[in-house]
């Protein structure tokens, strides 16, 4: 997580095998008109690896995507997939495997001819493109599927369809748009969970699109997480997550709160990588992140709901609130509290609380706040 | 005692009051008077009128007489051939352009590009069909723009007649033609997601084929329906070949005003006028056939 | 045919039929003339119909059947539905044959044929706006003009493209057979094979147009699109308004007979005689109507009251033989279907 985009570092998701280029997206950039959707974003991604581009919608993922399978043209930069540089090449001759949103299956076809659609433009004879469709079609736990027209299937095995047809002919890479919003939340998680199986067994690099941030923690090797336009950051999932390094990866990608330093104290003595700072009435130590520099002023904290609790209300550690509301959500229950600010600026924090049997407090309860420092990293205000 | 026999009649069996009541599902009397004006219209403007036909192609009671006698006539052959085998070149015409500007309305994300197709498409729906013919004498003849075009870089060295002949009839009826095509295409390609082009062509295909094995076979009801639109106009034209192409490419029509205005022939007007609606109606049965069936096998698979 | 945009011809037909009807002709004091529409009704109105209004207090509403306002006539009296009272007709002796027109009265014919020249009055018609086909030529783009039929027929002599002008098909065929060495006043009864076969001579060629209305002749020629065409005097006249150096023969031409008529079953069948009439008894009116668009009229004081060059362009100040109307009527079919076949079968 502490990869710059410009010069970000690959990780190695199977750590035995020797490393591979699987994409290269150097400096790539387009534009429509006077807007810029994608600018300028250097990406270097490991062959077998699963790599997913988060973003909201507008961060420019989709039109990046795009440029990967030659839907659209680069307006500067060059892709890259394995080593042949592939700006200039129809998609077609990307050897690339797309799976649409929508699934876009060809409605005259039945099953096994729109899986075997890549087979035979690649002209493999029939009795072959069979066999090799059917394989690819148990693979995804379609079997027997054959001569179903694509609007007999459920949306899930539409789904699936789509994969086998985007996998049969064994491209080196696999581009996904979204996939799985179209299914209910069950099956996205079943289907979520195949696709990591499935990407196990396949020898490819995976892009993957989605705004779903669970879909990202699920799947993905790394998660390149896009706004406006330029990948914000880029990392294992876990390391997005635990170490966030910018306040919009923690409040987009983390869920965290975001709160602001009343003061930066400086770098506490003899531990490199932290920072004193004062915040919620509490003066504490905590990571640094490498996007913040050590002699920084001002800095924000991306708090997670659960490194907040609630202290004594009748003594004076931690910072004053008001409980505003909270949700019972089972394992855990969400408070959310009006936090009482010097300068009366307002202030919103939620705080996780283990759930069970556990009563939430009522709106209206006057508590006090505390942060547990080791799990808050220091971020740019 | 008597009187204690009555029983309450259960709500759901209660006698509706007909003037309240309400029902989800129409009758079928309401469907039928809603379509009377159409019903009466169709009886008196298509129906006897096509009795009348009958009744005076038929009248002198020598059977098929008459129908023989237009069979026997070289200028009634000649003038279903040329009526039936250029509509069909205008038709193909039709469907081919009109299918490649729909495409390209369909997909195209250039506002431009969008604005000047539907120009192009609603320009000429609006003009009137005198000034169209005009603008193609004016563009056609044997001083006009093309030939002086083609003159002026050495294709040929003395004026074409591009007018008054076959092709001048097929190019007018085209042109006349092309918005009817345009328009019924796209709402067809409308039904087609652009990404099933892109998914064919992710998948290996060339940009063509890709349009040749999605696009063309699930368009392709919509494009007879067209063609058919497009076919059974073309066969009733009169202004166009009448003024593109003169008394020697007539299309029926002109033979069946000749007929009325000048000869005062009902007789032959008439067998003229029942062949061609005969050969209309058989056209549509045909496409009726060919596109019916797709439907229901669709419509049996869902 | 001679008028008019015979392009809206059917449509045209039917839209006035239907004008007519509503029209509603039992209204007293309006009578209902079909006609050629353009120039030529643009004159009746002007020359005839707003004086005998002026005068008599019956209005006058022209009918322009650009294609035909006899066929018209005849589609009326088929229909039974009959709205038309005078008709302009150029095939007078076919709605006579079918008994379809009134007979003058007694005295109105006596003072028509005293105001008339000679023939220009029948039992059922005053002869008016009779046609004669003629070769126009324009010297600008054509080196050498064909001056007769011979001619005309000539491609290889005579070269340049030509329009023919088809909407009366017999003085076609009339003037194919004088282009064969057939004298022009002994055609009748017109040999319609041999006519037809030097016909065929020169369908075909590139330098021959057909056209079915001397509109589009007229265009033609004032857009170069020929430099030669046969069609009727009466546009040839108004091409030499545009074309200054046109060339007009009358060799070999005939006269057709148009004229008015009324309708036995017209529905104001008085007022109809008493405009036709009005027209037969004011020769300053007919020679207004002839000045403007240079088509004959009966009267015989007409000579004094034109100028001499316009009393030339008109076929009654040429040695111009009539046609035969009662063969024609009787050969009719013949000649049309024949023609037809001249024209649409073949290549």
């Amino acid at each position: 997580m502490t990869d710059d985009p410009e010069t970000s570092q690959p990780l190695q998701p199977h750590a035995q095998t020797p490393r591979k280029l699987g994409l290269k997206l150097d400096r790539v950039c387009k534009r429509f008109g006077e807007v810029v959707a994608v600018n300028g974003i250097s990406l270097d991604i490991d062959h077998g690896s699963f790599v997913t581009i988060l973003g909201p919608s507008g961060s420019g993922k989709t039109t990046l995507l795009r440029m990967v399978a030659g839907f659209m043209g680069v307006s500067d930069g060059s892709i890259w997939i394995g080593d042949r540089d592939v700006s200039a090449v129809p998609p077609g001759k990307r050897d690339i495997g797309m799976v649409f949103q929508n699934y876009a299956l060809f409605p005259h076809m039945s099953v096994i001819d729109n899986v075997g659609y890549g087979l035979k433009v690649r002209k493999w004879p029939a009795a072959e493109r069979v066999k090799r469709a059917r394989e690819v079609l148990a693979l995804v736990g379609l079997a027997g599927f054959d001569d179903r027209l694509p609007r007999q299937l459920s949306g899930g095995q539409q789904q699936r369809v789509a994969l086998a047809r985007a996998i049969a002919f064994e491209p080196k890479m696999l581009l996904m748009d979204e996939p799985l919003g179209a299914l209910d939340r069950e099956l996205r998680v079943r289907m979520a969970g195949e696709l990591r199986r499935l990407h196990e067994e396949l020898d490819n690099t995976v892009l993957y699109v989605t705004h779903d941030r669970e879909e990202a923690l699920t799947l993905s090797d790394r998660i390149a997480i896009m706004r406006d336009g330029k990948v914000e950051s880029i990392g294992a999932p876990q390391d997005l997550y635990a170490r966030p390094d910018t306040a919009f990866v923690a409040s987009f990608f983390g869920g965290h709160n975001c709160a602001p330093c009343e003061a930066v104290l400086g770098p506490a003595p003899g531990t490199a990588g932290t920072v004193r700072v004062v915040a919620l009435g509490q003066t504490i130590e905590v990571a640094r992140s490498a996007r913040l520099s050590a002699d920084a002023k001002q800095a924000g904290l991306a708090i997670p709901g659960d490194a907040l609790e609630f202290a004594d209300a009748a003594g004076n550690t931690g910072a004053p609130a008001i409980v505003h509301s909270a949700v019972y959500m089972g394992n855990q229950i969400q408070v959310f509290c009006d936090v009482e600010t010097k300068d009366g600026a307002p202030m919103q924090l939620r705080i996780d609380l283990p759930g069970g049997r556990a009563v939430p407090p009522s709106p209206g309860t006057r508590v006090r706040v505390v942060v547990r420092p080791q799990l808050v990293t220091a971020v740019p205000a | 005692m008597t009187a204690s026999v009555t029983m309450p009649v259960p709500a759901s069996r209660a006698p509706r009051d007909l003037s309240q009541s309400w029902s989800a599902e129409r009758g079928p009397l309401i469907g039928l008077a809603l379509a009377a004006p159409l019903i009466v219209l169709v009886v008196v403007m298509l129906l006897y009128p096509l009795g009348k036909l009958i009744s005076i192609a038929f009248d002198d009671g020598d059977g098929f007489g008459s129908i023989t006698a237009f069979f026997s006539s070289a200028a009634h052959i000649r003038t279903m051939r040329l009526t039936f085998v250029d509509s069909a070149i205008v038709t193909l015409v039709c469907v081919t352009v009109g299918s490649v500007v729909a495409w390209a309305l369909h997909t195209t994300a250039s506002r431009l590009t969008k604005a000047v197709l539907w120009a192009s498409i609603i320009l000429p729906f609006l003009m009137g069909s005198v000034i169209k013919l005009y603008a193609l004498v004016v563009l056609l003849e044997r001083h006009g723009v093309i030939n002086r075009a083609l003159m002026g870089i050495g294709i040929t060295d003395s004026p074409t007649r591009l007018l008054y002949n076959q092709f001048a009839v097929v190019l007018g009826l085209t042109y006349h033609m092309l918005p009817f095509a345009v328009l019924p295409l796209l709402a067809g390609f409308q039904t087609i997601s652009p990404d099933l082009v892109k998914a064919a062509e992710s998948l290996g295909a060339s940009r063509a084929y890709a349009l040749f094995s999605t696009v063309l076979p699930l368009s392709l009801p919509s494009m007879l329906a067209t063609g058919t639109i497009v076919y059974i106009i073309c066969l009733g034209f009169y202004l166009t070949p009448e003024v593109l192409g003169g008394p020697t490419t007539p299309f029926s029509s002109s033979l069946i005003a000749q007929d009325v205005f000048q000869f005062y022939d009902l007789k032959s007007a008439s067998v003229s006028a029942l062949v061609l609606l005969v050969g209309s109606l058989v056209v549509v049965l045909l496409a009726y056939a060919l596109v019916g069936r797709e439907r229901l096998a669709r419509a049996v698979a869902a | 045919m001679r008028k008019g945009l015979n392009l809206l011809g059917i449509a045209a037909a039917l839209l006035m039929a239907g004008a007519a009807h509503a029209a509603d002709a039992k209204l007293s004091g309006s009578i209902n003339v079909a006609t050629w529409g353009g120039p030529f009704t643009d004159a009746e109105k002007k020359f005839f119909g707003e004086p005998f209004t002026a005068e008599t207090g019956v209005a006058v509403n022209y009918l322009a059947q650009s294609d035909s306002p006899t066929g018209t006539a005849l589609l009326q009296a088929t229909s039974g539905n009959i709205t038309i009272d005078v008709v302009n007709s150029e095939n007078a002796e076919e709605l006579n044959s079918r008994g379809l027109l009134a007979d003058f009265p007694d005295d109105m014919r006596a003072s028509l044929e005293n105001e008339s020249v000679p023939g220009a009055v029948l039992p059922y018609q005053l002869k008016l706006a009779q046609t004669a086909v003629v070769i126009a030529c324009n010297p600008d783009i054509i080196k050498k003009c064909p001056t007769n039929p011979a001619e005309f027929f000539d491609l290889k002599g005579f070269p340049g493209a030509r329009s023919i002008v088809i909407g009366l098909p017999w003085t076609v065929l009339n003037f194919a057979l004088v282009a064969d060495g057939v004298p022009a006043d002994k055609t009748y009864p017109l040999d319609i094979d041999r006519a037809v076969k030097k016909l065929e001579t020169i369908k075909g060629h590139d330098d021959v147009l057909f056209t079915q209305s001397p509109n589009q002749a007229q265009q033609m020629l004032t857009d170069k699109e020929v430099g030669i065409a046969y069609l009727p005097h009466g546009t040839a006249y108004s091409v030499a308004q545009t074309i200054k150096d046109l060339k007009i023969y009358w060799d070999g031409a005939t006269m057709t007979n148009d004229g008015l008529v009324v309708l036995k079953d017209a529905p104001n069948k008085a007022a109809a005689l008493a405009y036709v009439r009005w027209i037969g008894e004011h020769a300053e009116a007919q020679a207004g109507f002839t000045k403007a668009i240079s088509y004959p009229s009966p009267s015989k004081k007409l000579k004094d009251l034109l100028d001499p060059a316009l009393y030339d362009a008109l076929p009654t100040g040429h040695n111009v033989a009539p046609e035969d109307d009662a063969w024609l009527v009787k050969n009719m079919p013949e000649v049309q279907k024949k023609f037809q076949q001249f024209l649409a079968g073949g290549n």
